[in-house]
């Protein structure tokens, strides 16, 4: 009866590589000759060598300018005085079949003097396709600055090195994905960052273990120390300014190569309400508009589930003169809150989703068609009642306030167990989901730092910018979460001192 | 392993107690007022108002549905009910629970006994007595935009505002449970086309004993606790003036021993006096002295009178037992009851006019 739990684990076969690995540099050519973009040939002019390059990402236009008139007017033997005559920065000489592989596939172009030889030119003529930068579409702002990140790691890392001209400011590239190899930066200021976040980040990088990384979303669910959790873990943003900002206050940021979006980590479940714009405003109305947030989130996971619990166990909570409103709009309504509540969420995620997969122009028909259109007809078939269909317009409304949009995504998901909570067992339904979920977060972890961490544990110090900003010169302290090397952000007594006689 | 059976723990829980049977609040019954009068032979006859809210979204003329049993007890009536409905009966925003002077006079201890032990029923609900019937006082409407529920809950809660003293089941069953005090609650009379709240009746054990009359009220009220609005007319010189309430201060002291406790209330009133009928001299300082004068003997005679009709009833709304009981280490209940009806009370009344209008 209990056969199904001793499965016998049978011994897994050695997992084979999944790309054939060249042995020697024929074959390796060999195999790129396979591709019709792969570009091969002997020169037999002044200088005999054979030419190799993939056409479609090497710069041509290096080695008709540079390269060519180069072997054509001088006769070499030796790729040490090809070397030094063509004038091109970086050029290698190496035997080495990896690193060659590795720089032929990026689009340095190949010189053999013999095509037999183990020993091999490599001259860079990297072709770059990338977006240009771009203004940030997600985590847009009215005032500050108005650059995205793009999907080029070097771009990238371009718009924060010209942010913070500082020597200490380390980047550490490791290629990930075995099929993919794909680039990826972990970026940090040294002598403000703790040294184990940067191992632990290093660490899971390097542990990665699949075969494509084709976004910086693949990393924050593989580097996550609970990867089963709705919440993201790590905060993923698209501002150089946000990742700057933090990267000063001792965080570490991850970028991928090929993804528009930069990682920061360790993060905290508060940062997922701050935006930008928070900093570029006054501090009191940066607070309300913090505090606005937060509760437009609690509203959004909670009124539904509220609506049910009452409306179906709660008939004391309900005001008396909201009674007649409730009562007359749900009477011609065929089905209990449960299923009205389950009606109307669902048509508001389908909109949602279809305004999401649709060109921006058709989106924005589809909103109002599904907002005005089918809600005014679910009232008017009966279908749903007019008070809940403000609910969940509202709650679906305030759920768009979160800055990052992952966070987002979460908030949309986790009203459904609240739901579930309210139709079996009303407010106490909704306050063991709350236990719950409260309890997830608070083991919650980033990074091996703990994820609700101004509120568990309580950290004073870190409240001053979480719920509410607190001006610039009272944030005196890096936040006590990442344990900087240097946690001082400036001279208190210089902030302080009273500078209005001129002397 | 452990998962699994804490994954099966869970599904359980939700499995078996997850059928609570439940309907949603539109299929309901729900029962806003009711009213409780003396039947036929020691049976009691029960009324409650179930408002009808019609489907269309227009609120227009408020209509209700009035159910009259009879039963053998409050429970009863609740079962009676059911029979006359087709929906279930929900008592959870009962808001008034009415009560006939008939039937308060005769006990209504077993009544109020019920109504504290369930705990669907709010706190805040107004009990009050009807003098007369309480199935005809529900049964006519009163306003064409409000359910006779409705009217009368803003009936007693406008008027605790001003003059009559806070009430809810709470206030009574504190001072019905309380030892050295006794409830009271308000009376409510119907008129030919509206209801009045006409005075105060005073329980003792679950039976009311004694009323006082609308004009007495705001002195009872004075006695009893601070407050910041009401009116009270007194004669004054042939005429009649108008006083209006701006900050009344109450302060019980007790001082002898306890068999022999004397007590000493203290009124501070602050009053504005803006109307004057019949009185035939202009308004002067000297002729407001002369009336806080007039006000404090009015209301000194009338304290000191009600305290007396208090102790030949043998009650104590003031609730002066449970003062001296929580004050003096051997107090004996039983030994205060006895003494009550000698006991000393000084009422001592300060009126302080400090406005008569601005008149040219």
């Amino acid at each position: 009866m209990w056969n199904w739990k001793r499965k016998e684990k049978k011994p897994s076969k050695k997992q084979e590589q999944t790309a054939k690995k060249s042995d020697t540099l024929s074959d390796f050519i060999k195999a790129l000759g396979n591709s019709e973009d792969f570009v091969h040939y002997s020169l037999s002019g002044t200088t005999h060598c054979t030419v190799s390059y993939i056409k479609t990402i090497s710069d041509l236009e290096t080695l008709t300018r540079h390269v060519l008139p180069v072997l054509n007017d001088i006769s070499f033997y030796t790729l040490e005085e090809m070397q030094q005559k063509i004038p091109v920065e970086h050029i290698l000489i190496t035997d080495k079949l990896d690193l060659i592989q590795e720089k032929v596939m990026f689009g340095y172009i190949l010189i053999q003097l013999n095509e037999k030889d183990k020993e091999v030119l490599l001259i860079p003529a990297v072709s770059l396709q990338s977006r240009a930068v771009s203004i940030p579409e997600v985590e847009f702002s009215v005032v500050g600055p108005k650059e995205a990140f793009v999907e080029t790691l070097n771009t990238n890392i371009n718009l924060i090195r010209k942010r913070m001209p500082l020597p200490q400011l380390t980047v550490k590239e490791y290629n990930v994905g075995k099929i993919t190899n794909t680039r990826v930066a972990v970026i940090y200021v040294d002598g403000i960052v703790d040294q184990d976040n940067v191992e632990t980040v290093t660490q899971r990088l390097k542990d990665i273990e699949y075969d494509q990384m084709i976004d910086s979303s693949f990393v924050t669910q593989m580097i996550a120390d609970n990867s089963n959790s709705p919440f993201p873990q790590l905060l993923d943003t698209e501002r150089p300014d946000r990742v700057v900002s933090t990267l000063v206050e001792g965080k570490i940021a991850i970028l991928v190569d090929g993804s528009p979006h930069a990682l920061t980590c360790p993060t905290t479940v508060v940062e997922f309400f701050g935006a930008s714009d928070d900093y570029f405003l006054p501090w009191h109305l940066a607070s309300v508009f913090r505090l606005i947030r937060l509760f437009a989130v609690i509203f959004s996971v909670l009124s539904t589930p509220l609506y049910v619990a009452v409306l179906t166990y709660h008939h004391e909570m309900i005001p008396a003169d909201l009674m007649p409103t409730i009562v007359s709009s749900r009477s011609d309504i065929p089905f209990p809150p449960i299923l009205e509540v389950i009606v109307l969420e669902l048509a508001i995620e389908l909109l949602r989703e279809a305004g999401a997969r649709l060109p921006t122009k058709i989106g924005q028909t589809i909103g109002i068609v599904g907002g005005i259109v089918i809600g005014t007809a679910a009232v008017d078939a009966g279908l749903t009642s007019n008070v809940l269909l403000i609910i969940v317009a509202l709650g679906a409304l305030a759920s768009f306030t979160t800055p990052v949009y992952q966070i987002g995504n979460t908030i949309r998901l986790i009203r459904f167990p609240f739901l579930l909570g309210a139709q079996l067992w009303g407010l106490i339904g909704v306050s063991m989901c709350m236990v719950y979920f409260i309890g997830h977060l608070i083991k919650l972890q980033s990074i091996g730092r703990p994820f609700f961490e101004p509120l568990y544990p309580m950290r004073i110090n870190d409240l001053k910018d979480a719920f509410i900003r607190m001006p610039f010169n009272k944030q005196t302290e890096r936040p006590v979460l990442m344990r900087t090397e240097d946690p001082k952000r400036m001279n208190q007594s210089r902030v302080n001192a009273k500078r209005d006689i001129d002397e | 392993m452990k998962s699994r059976l804490i994954l099966s723990l869970i599904a359980a829980a939700g499995l078996l107690t997850g059928c609570l049977p439940s309907k949603s609040v539109e299929e309901n019954a729900i029962v806003q007022i009711a009213g409780y009068d003396k039947g036929e032979e020691k049976r009691i006859q029960g009324t409650v108002a179930i408002p009808q809210y019609g489907k269309s979204e227009k609120k227009t003329a408020a209509s209700e549905m009035y159910l009259t049993v009879n039963a053998d007890s409050i429970k009863d009536v609740e079962k009676e009910i059911q029979k006359h409905s087709s929906k279930p009966i929900s008592t959870g925003k009962l808001a008034v629970t009415l009560y006939s002077k008939e039937l308060a006079e005769a006990g209504i201890s077993d009544i109020i006994d019920v109504l504290s032990r369930d705990a669907r029923l709010s706190r805040n609900m107004f009990l009050g007595l009807v003098d007369g019937s309480a199935k005809k006082l529900i049964e006519s409407g009163y306003s064409q935009d409000e359910t006779t529920s409705k009217h009368i809950q803003g009936l007693i809660e406008n008027n605790t505002r001003h003059n009559f003293p806070d009430t809810s089941l709470h206030k009574f069953l504190y001072a019905y449970y309380g030892h050295g005090m006794d409830p009271f609650l308000p009376v409510l009379s119907q008129q030919e086309t509206f209801v009045e709240l006409s005075g105060i009746a005073f329980f003792k054990q679950g039976t009311a004993v004694a009323t006082i009359p609308d004009s007495e009220v705001f002195t009872f009220k004075m006695l009893k606790e601070n407050f910041k609005r009401g009116m009270q007319d007194v004669p004054f010189k042939g005429g009649t003036i108008m006083m209006d309430n701006i900050g009344s201060v109450v302060d019980y002291k007790m001082t002898g021993t306890v068999d022999n406790p004397e007590f000493n209330i203290r009124i501070k009133v602050k009053a504005e006096v803006n109307e004057m009928v019949g009185v035939e001299e202009k308004a002067t300082p000297a002729l407001a002295g002369e009336m806080e004068e007039a006000f404090v003997k009015y209301f000194t005679d009338h304290a000191d009178e009600m305290i007396k009709m208090f102790k030949e009833n043998d009650v104590d709304p003031l609730g002066l037992g449970n003062f001296a009981k929580t004050r003096k280490r051997d107090f004996d209940l039983d030994k205060w009851h006895d003494n009550y009806s000698e006991l000393s009370i000084n009422v001592k009344i300060e009126v302080d006019i400090t406005e008569y209008g601005i008149f040219s």
